[in-house]
């Protein structure tokens, strides 16, 4: 009896975790195609004197947006927001970017956390 | 300009310090060298240092997404790896003796992973102030600052803990390590939407009245728990689903461990 109790755990696990495993990889697929389907938007952000140009970006509202982050300054700046859940590094002197949206109508702040008294600025969803 | 490097090294520094003090509890109760901890620390800002002088080149990788699927592999490594620590606390309460090799090897990577991404952080923060001399020495000191409260919570946790009963100290040790470890998935998720693998969506809440991310207790429920203010479906979903893993390969190494028991008595 015991040898049945102590037998079964590993037979399940490994059918559990194969099982597992393909769900996964299924999910995961049909999430990238589903994306990469999608025409993107682009848009572009400007870092210069640790401020944000433009600080408002307007941005439509329930759509994808490819938001690229120039940072003119020599020192690195890390883009972030609390409302978008979004958080990058950019280097001085290079670009990078993220993807935002879709997005609900309202105001979403964004900030540069190395410099936070000055690079403040904001997404406006409309 | 001093409160914000305050504010900033604190936010970076918590996270490493709570595991790091969980850990140190540990490695008591396991009878490990705690030799890890300096071993870890010196390779993880060697780590950090390396990454953060390479954060261009990496971040240019995969079409732009490598910052964010490299954050996001060094934050699920240290999920996994703490979902084999927590076997290797339960298998010590039930008295096999496992490999302390394995286990000291372990707490040693996941420290090191840890600080390479809040160390290579800290380190790019610092390095942009060199631009402006009268300001570097500010933000050197509210760094300093920042560490030591983020140490000071740490050491307080580490009290709070190390006093528990021992027999009540391992569930809670791996319910808070489950938890952290579900903080890891939720942030590598965060990661994936973020460089467009994952697909973004609404909010699923937004409890940031409530309670806000950018608050003193958000933030050490964030290093703790993972706390969002307004996570997706998807993070959600890969959050509790880390849970549910952790859980059941809990249940099956405490299931397999009293089969084994009750079979010797046999």
């Amino acid at each position: 009896m015991n040898l049945i109790i102590k037998s079964l755990p590993d037979d399940l696990l490994k059918k559990a975790f194969r099982t597992a495993l393909v769900g996964v990889s299924l999910a995961l697929l049909l999430l990238i195609t589903a994306t990469v389907n999608a025409e993107t938007q682009v848009m572009e952000l400007e870092i210069k004197n640790h401020l944000f140009n433009p600080a408002e970006l307007v941005i439509p509202a329930n759509t994808k947006i490819k938001l690229l982050i120039y940072n003119r300054d020599p020192s690195p700046e890390e883009f972030e927001s609390y409302e978008l859940n979004r958080e990058k590094i950019i280097i001085g002197n290079s670009k990078g970017f993220i993807f935002i949206g879709p997005l609900a109508p309202g105001e979403y702040p964004f900030f540069g956390e190395f410099h936070i008294q000055t690079a403040l600025g904001k997404v406006i969803v409309r | 300009m001093l409160l914000n490097s305050v504010v900033i090294i604190l936010r970076e520094v918590l996270e490493a310090a709570l595991l790091i003090s969980l850990f140190l509890i540990f490695s008591h109760l396991l009878n490990i060298s705690r030799s890890w901890l300096i071993r870890g620390v010196v390779l993880g800002m060697c780590s950090a240092l390396i990454y953060a002088y390479h954060t261009e080149p990496i971040s240019q990788w995969l079409d732009g997404a490598g910052q964010e699927l490299t954050n996001a592999a060094l934050e699920l490594c240290v999920a996994v790896l703490l979902l084999v620590f927590n076997t290797r606390i339960i298998f010590h309460r039930q008295g096999a003796k496992k490999n302390p090799a394995l286990t000291y090897s372990l707490l040693m990577f996941c420290v090191i992973l840890v600080i390479t991404r809040e160390g290579s952080e800290m380190l790019l923060y610092l390095y942009g102030f060199t631009y402006v001399p009268r300001q570097f020495e500010l933000a050197l000191i509210g760094s300093v600052i920042g560490a030591g409260i983020g140490l000071s919570i740490s050491i307080i946790l580490y009290y709070l803990l190390g006093n528990l009963p021992t027999s009540l100290l391992a569930p809670t040790g791996v319910v808070i390590m489950t938890l952290i470890s579900g903080g890891m998935v939720s942030q590598a998720t965060k990661e994936f939407i973020q460089a467009d693998i994952l697909p973004s969506q609404q909010p699923l809440w937004d409890s940031s009245s409530w309670l806000a991310e950018d608050s003193v207790t958000g933030q050490l429920l964030y290093a703790l728990i993972g706390y969002e203010a307004t996570p997706g479906l998807i993070q959600v979903l890969f959050y509790s689903s880390s849970l549910i893993i952790m859980a059941l390969v809990v249940t099956v190494v405490l299931w397999r461990g009293n089969a084994t028991d009750s079979q010797k008595k046999c």
